[in-house]
Order: structure tokens, then C-alpha cells, then sequence
């Protein structure tokens, strides 16, 4: 077995930890591995990248995976993104979906999917980490390690993580679940085709200095960013019940609640990232949460 | 004990089968994940080290080499900012003649700021009178900081040493390590004995760091700094012998991978050789005949192994992850410098510069730097280096970052590509 796994997920979900499990999992079957989380912005919903490099006789090459063999994409609004997270990935090889249905209609692809966030939301609560349910559906899908090992490379993070024995016993609990149900579709990694993703290199020109000094001359770019798509959840006012007492306005770290000439507040969706300080502070719990895909 | 390791917890594990007595701790990405392992195995009693926070990388360094002169085992470890913060004491504690161990997680130099890998940090300090031992892998990592107090300790030698890690691709990787018992590691480190101890009754009488005032003793006493880092080649060699006896794994100053028969070597360091060798592999299935030389020792510099590497080699590709500005890179010259005495050597030996502030590079770049080396070679031309290893991808980026940061699309789209 030669595998090459890129990962896509969002900050909170666990991606790095999930690349942590598969890699230990391989590990204990005696693979040879490699794993390594690619850090961005360190941040709630934020794209986040890792990889994890299984073989048996050695692993070849490090760093980012330009055609892996296999994509787990852990948040299905990712596929929206451009370049796409399945950008390079070899004709034949699989995708592994977090997703109550499979609309991938790719036959390029085989794809494996499962509803990994519902039975998190129940096992551990809503918004936990999913990492050992994803990892232990990886490892199924592509076959790469038994039960047994997967259990035991959740183990062994978690404890890493310090997470206290009754989560370690939850997060084991939907590990099991996601190994269970899914089917295994084992890449044959010899017959998949390489896309061709080859960049060409080119030779940069000379810039006048005025232009090539790193600055930034637009201020408050940050705007342009519309932070509001990195958020998982998203903060409700219920009106009929909020007081206009101004505590949401002056918790938010992030500005994005606004009051009008009456103190209603207002969220600027754009922007929240969904870290729900005012769904903890409001003192009358007149917020709500929906999932991202709610309202917004 | 096998165990699924970064490259900066075998660092800590470098440290710790060491039995080292004095860890010296300042934070900085990529870095610290090392000293807060260290610090929490010291704390949980783990390690019988004392471990002291700094406030600063300038003070940490010197604390160290202060460390080692008590007879103290030191390490200390940190990251590009950081290691140019403590320039000074680099050269004061190679002058002092203290063999402590220093691990630099390798990360591009502002400004620009950036976390990412390059060699700026450690080939800057070349000239400090440090060992360097520059690792591939996360188990090297490890291995290294072995060695670096084997071969800074003995008497002979009594240097520090510097052993390098990538950023991110190597201190943030996991792979399977093999950490060595106990019992093997004082079979091939033994106790470390300092000549005059400060804190001894013999060392209570020596007074260090005097200045000289004159250039006869200077010179005296930096060329003697000079004669140690050369020694300290042939000191690898009998070190790595042991190394092999004991812990059954390989250790040279230069790799030698593919290179039998080989008409073109590419030469390469740190962690980024895990790609120009899976690159090499694939040009080789291809018929190609493709090898690759990477530095394993940076100081003293390997010019004779190197040469008698690359002399059979009609076309060399130098991949390197620095930049000097006004002329390309650090380590392009020592090798041309290694060849050009030979009377048998490559017809073109091209400079490539690349993977700074970690900028991706894949197997197609490997690809690209072979053929220009052959083509070069075939022609009897060497283009002027460095030829810049740039993905087309990364400039379209590239024009995108620079348009949010302020400046006008129609300027940015005027910007072409050569």
C-alpha cells in the first residue's frame, strides 16, 4: 500500500489532530509513515490543511501534497472554495465526505461519505472536535488500519490532548460508529492516473521599489476579508425577547454587533466569525444558535 | 522505543537521553515546542536538568556556554529572530571554547516577517565557529544532538554545534523515531568532562574572556578556532563509527543517494531532500541517470568528500534555500570552490535558489533543475545563477495579496512575468 491523504477542514474541527490519529493508526499496523499539519491563520473556521504520507517500505517526499491518492474533506462548504480541495487529486482516487448525503457526481472519483457531525453533535455536544470520528472513517474507507489500532490511536491523542477519561470515552465511542457503518474502498494506488497540476516556474520581473517594499496600503483591508465565512455557528437575536441592554454590543471582540437609534443590536454577518461570546454573555439568553448553514 | 515523533519532540528526546544537566529557554516559532517539553519533563521530575526562562535569546546562549564551562552538559534551542538576537554570544561562546548544543529550527528572517522555512538564520552564522549538523529527517534530529555533544565534547574539539531543523516540514512533521535506551546512549556519550571546570578548585583560578588587545594572540587564538572545526571532521568519522555499532544506523558527512553511474547529481540540504529524492527516483525510472549529494555537515565544510562525489559528474544542480542579496546564495561558492581544483570536474555547475519562507516546491521542480543542469552541461554554458525555483501558481497568488494590500489592480495586472 502506497497512500498520500490530503485533509480539509476547518479550524475547531480537529484537522490536525484527525492527521495525528490516521498517522498513529498506520503506525501501529507498521506502516511507514508521515503526518504534518500545513498552519494558517490559527483560527475558529479557517481553512485548515494536514497531511499523512502511509507505505509500506518507506514514505517518499514531504511536504505539501500536490496529487494525493485520496481527499477527506471534513466541511462540505470547502468544495465551494477556489482551488478547489480536491485540486490534483489522481483520477481513480477517493474522496471521504463529512456529509449526510453524497453529492459529489464526479466519476472520476470514488467517494465514500458518512454523517460524521450529527453523531458528534450527539456523542459530544454541539460544535465539538470530530477528529476521531473523521480519522476512524478515513481509516475504514481506505482501508489502512483494524479496529483495534484505530481505537488505540484515538487513545493515544486524546491522552496526548489531556481530555478528561469520559470525553476520551465519547470521542472512542463515535470513533467506533464511524468505523462501523461506512464501506471500504481501497485505492489502487498503481493504476491511478496523475492529473496534470504541473505550475510552470517563471522568472519574476523587476518591480520599482515603490511597489515592491512589503506594506500594505490599503488600511482596514481586514473588511475585504468577510470573516463571516469562517464561522460554524451562528448567533440568533430573538427581538421578542431581548432587553436592549447593550451587553452582546459590548462583548463582541470583534465589532460586528451594531446598535441603532433604538439599542437594537444587530449582527453584521459578514463579519461574525461565530465565536459566540454574546450567545454566553447575554445575561436573558436571548440568543440562539443555529448550525452555519441555518440562517445567516 | 519506536515512536511516532515531530522533529521538535526528537529534538526534546535528543536532549533528554542526553542526560543533559542545564537547559537554557527563550520561545519563538518554530521553535518552542521544544522547551516546553523539556520544561515540563524537568518539572514532572523526568529530567534532572536545571531548566531556566530567559529574557532573552542574548542571555540564553551565553548562559549556556557559561553552563558548559562549569562542566554542565547544556542545550539550548532557537529560531531565526532569535538566533540573530544572540549573534554576540555566538562567537562568545565558540571563543570560550564551550561545546554546548544548539538546536535552530530553520525560519526565513524579516522583513518581510514569516514563520516558514529558509537558511538565512543558520548559514548567517557560518563563520561563528559552531559545528553544523543539518537534518532530513526527524529521526536525524535526534541522532545529531548525539553526535554534536559526542564530537563538541571531546577534548580535541571543544566547539559548540549548531543542528538544524526545517520549520514547519520537519519541526511540525511526525515520523517513526527511534529513541535509543539509556544504557546504549552512555556507551556512546560518555560524562562530559571540562578542562578547568569554573566552580572546580582548579577552575576557581582561571579567569575567561580576557580581551587581547593585539592581533598576534587574536589570530592565535581564532585560527586555533579554525584547526577545531577541521579536527572536528575527522572526529565525526570515528564518532559515526561508534554510532553505527551501537545504535545500527549510518552516518556520514555528505549523503550519497542514486549517485553510482550518476551524469547528473543535484546537491542538497535539510528536510527538503525528501522531495529532490523522490523527484531523483522518479527521473530514474524514467531513464534518466540522476542522483543526489545532500550536506548532512555544514561546518567544518565536506570540500574533499564533495569533490570526490561530484568530480565523476558531468552536470551539478545546487538547490538552495537562501538568498544573499547582490549575489544568490551562501553555499553555491564553496562548492564550485570544492570542484575547481580538480582536474576532473562537472561541465556545469548550476545555482538554483528556492523554498523560501517555505514556498512549495514539488517533484516538477526537480524535474526542471536536472534538465537545465543537462542541458547546460551539453552546451558548455552555465546560465547565471541563481535561477529563481518560482511557481507560476505562487505569482498568481502572489498578484492577489499584493491587491488587497492596496495596490491598484490595473498596476498589479501590468505586472508580467519574464
Amino acid at each position: 500500500m502506497r497512500l498520500r491523504i490530503r485533509f480539509h477542514g476547518r479550524g475547531g474541527q480537529g484537522i490536525k489532530t484527525t492527521g495525528r490519529i490516521v498517522g498513529t493508526a498506520a503506525f501501529l499496523e507498521g506502516y511507514a509513515v508521515q503526518d504534518s499539519p500545513m498552519y494558517g491563520p490559527e483560527r475558529r473556521g479557517a481553512h485548515v490543511i494536514s497531511f499523512v504520507r502511509i507505505s509500506e517500505d518507506g514514505v517518499g517526499g514531504r511536504g505539501y501534497i500536490f496529487d494525493p491518492d485520496a481527499v477527506v474533506v471534513a466541511d462540505t462548504s470547502l468544495l465551494s472554495l477556489q482551488p478547489s480541495p480536491l485540486q490534483g487529486l489522481r483520477e481513480g482516487g477517493v474522496v471521504v465526505l463529512n456529509s449526510h448525503r453524497n453529492f459529489l457526481q464526479d466519476n472520476r472519483y470514488a467517494s465514500v461519505t458518512y454523517d460524521v457531525s450529527s453523531s458528534a453533535s450527539k456523542l459530544l455536544g454541539m460544535r465539538s472536535a470530530i477528529s476521531s470520528g473523521v480519522a476512524a472513517l478515513t481509516c475504514k474507507a481506505l482501508g489502512i488500519a483494524r479496529w483495534s489500532s484505530v481505537e488505540e490511536a484515538v487513545r493515544q491523542e486524546m491522552a496526548e490532548l489531556g481530555l478528561r477519561q469520559e470525553l476520551v470515552e465519547a470521542n472512542i465511542r463515535l470513533a467506533e460508529e464511524c468505523y462501523t457503518n461506512p464501506p471500504t474502498i481501497r485505492p489502487s494506488t498503481e493504476s491511478l492516473r496523475p492529473q496534470h497540476v504541473k505550475s510552470r516556474l517563471v522568472e519574476l520581473p523587476y518591480v520599482s521599489p515603490s511597489l515592491s517594499t512589503a506594506m500594505i496600503l490599503n488600511l482596514g483591508n481586514t473588511v475585504l476579508k468577510q470573516t463571516g465565512a469562517w464561522r460554524s455557528a451562528t448567533p440568533l437575536i430573538d427581538y421578542a425577547k431581548c432587553t436592549r441592554c447593550m451587553v452582546c454590543f459590548v462583548y463582541c471582540p470583534d465589532s460586528c454587533i451594531s446598535l441603532d437609534e433604538n439599542l437594537t443590536p444587530k449582527i453584521d454577518y459578514d463579519n461574525c466569525k461565530g465565536c459566540l461570546v454574546c450567545f454566553t454573555e447575554c445575561p436573558i439568553k436571548a440568543i440562539n444558535l443555529a448550525e452555519a448553514g441555518g440562517i445567516a | 522505543m519506536r515512536r511516532m515523533l515531530t522533529g521538535n519532540s526528537a529534538a526534546a528526546w535528543g536532549a533528554r537521553v542526553s542526560d543533559v544537566d542545564y537547559v537554557a529557554a527563550y520561545p519563538i516559532t518554530p521553535q518552542s515546542e521544544i522547551v516546553e517539553t523539556l520544561s515540563n519533563w524537568v518539572a514532572e521530575g523526568l529530567m534532572k536538568a536545571r531548566f531556566v526562562n530567559f529574557e532573552s535569546e542574548h542571555s540564553m546562549i551565553t548562559a549556556a556556554g557559561a553552563a558548559a564551562l562549569t562542566g554542565a552538559r547544556a542545550f539550548t534551542a532557537t529560531s531565526s529572530q532569535g538566533l540573530f538576537y544572540a549573534f554576540e554570544a555566538l562567537y562568545t561562546v565558540s571563543g570560550w571554547r564551550a561545546p554546548i548544543v544548539l538546536v535552530n529550527v530553520a525560519r526565513g528572517v524579516g522583513m518581510p516577517m514569516v514563520l516558514q522555512v529558509e537558511h538565512g538564520d543558520v548559514l548567517a552564522a557560518r563563520d561563528s565557529g559552531f559545528i553544523q549538523l543539518h537534518a532530513e529527517t526527524c529521526q536525524e534530529v535526534l541522532d545529531f544532538i548525539l553526535m554534536g555533544y559526542r564530537i563538541g565534547e571531546d577534548h580535541g574539539v571543544l566547539l559548540p554545534v549548531i543542528v538544524n531543523m526545517d520549520g514547519f516540514v520537519l519541526s511540525f512533521t511526525r515520523e517513526p523515531v527511534e529513541i535509543p535506551e539509556k544504557e546504549l546512549v552512555e556507551q556512546f556519550l560518555p560524562p562530559f568532562s571540562y578542562p578547568r571546570p569554573l566552580g572546580s578548585d582548579e577552575g576557581s583560578m582561571v579567569a575567561y574572556a580576557p580581551t587581547v588587545t593585539e592581533g598576534a594572540p587574536y589570530t592565535f587564538f581564532k585560527y586555533q578556532l579554525h584547526m577545531a572545526a577541521l579536527r572536528a571532521r575527522q572526529v565525526f568519522g570515528e564518532a559515526a563509527k561508534d554510532f553505527r555499532k551501537i545504535f545500527g544506523r549510518e552516518h556520514d558527512v555528505i549523503e550519497r543517494f542514486m549517485m553510482d553511474d550518476a551524469e547528473c547529481a543535484v546537491v542538497c540540504s535539510n528536510s527538503y531532500s525528501s522531495i529532490i529524492r523522490a523527484g531523483v527516483e522518479r527521473l530514474r525510472q524514467a531513464g534518466l541517470k540522476v542522483g543526489m549529494v545532500r550536506l548532512k555537515m555544514i561546518r567544518p565544510f565536506p570540500s574533499d568528500e564533495l569533490r570526490e562525489a561530484l568530480s565523476p559528474v558531468e552536470a551539478v544542480a545546487v538547490f538552495e534555500q537562501n538568498i544573499s542579496p547582490g549575489k544568490g546564495s551562501a553555499l553555491y561558492p564553496e562548492i564550485v570552490e570544492a570542484l575547481y581544483h580538480s582536474t576532473e570536474r562537472p561541465s556545469a555547475i548550476v545555482s538554483f535558489v528556492g523554498g523560501l519562507g517555505g514556498a512549495n516546491i514539488g517533484e516538477e521542480e526537480v524535474d526542471y533543475m536536472v534538465r537545465v543542469a543537462l542541458d547546460a552541461a551539453r552546451k558548455g554554458r552555465t546560465p547565471k545563477g541563481p535561477i529563481l525555483v518560482f511557481r507560476e501558481d505562487d505569482w498568481m497568488k502572489l498578484k492577489d495579496y499584493l491587491k488587497i494590500a492596496g495596490i491598484p489592480a490595473e498596476v498589479v495586472e501590468a505586472m508580467h512575468h519574464v
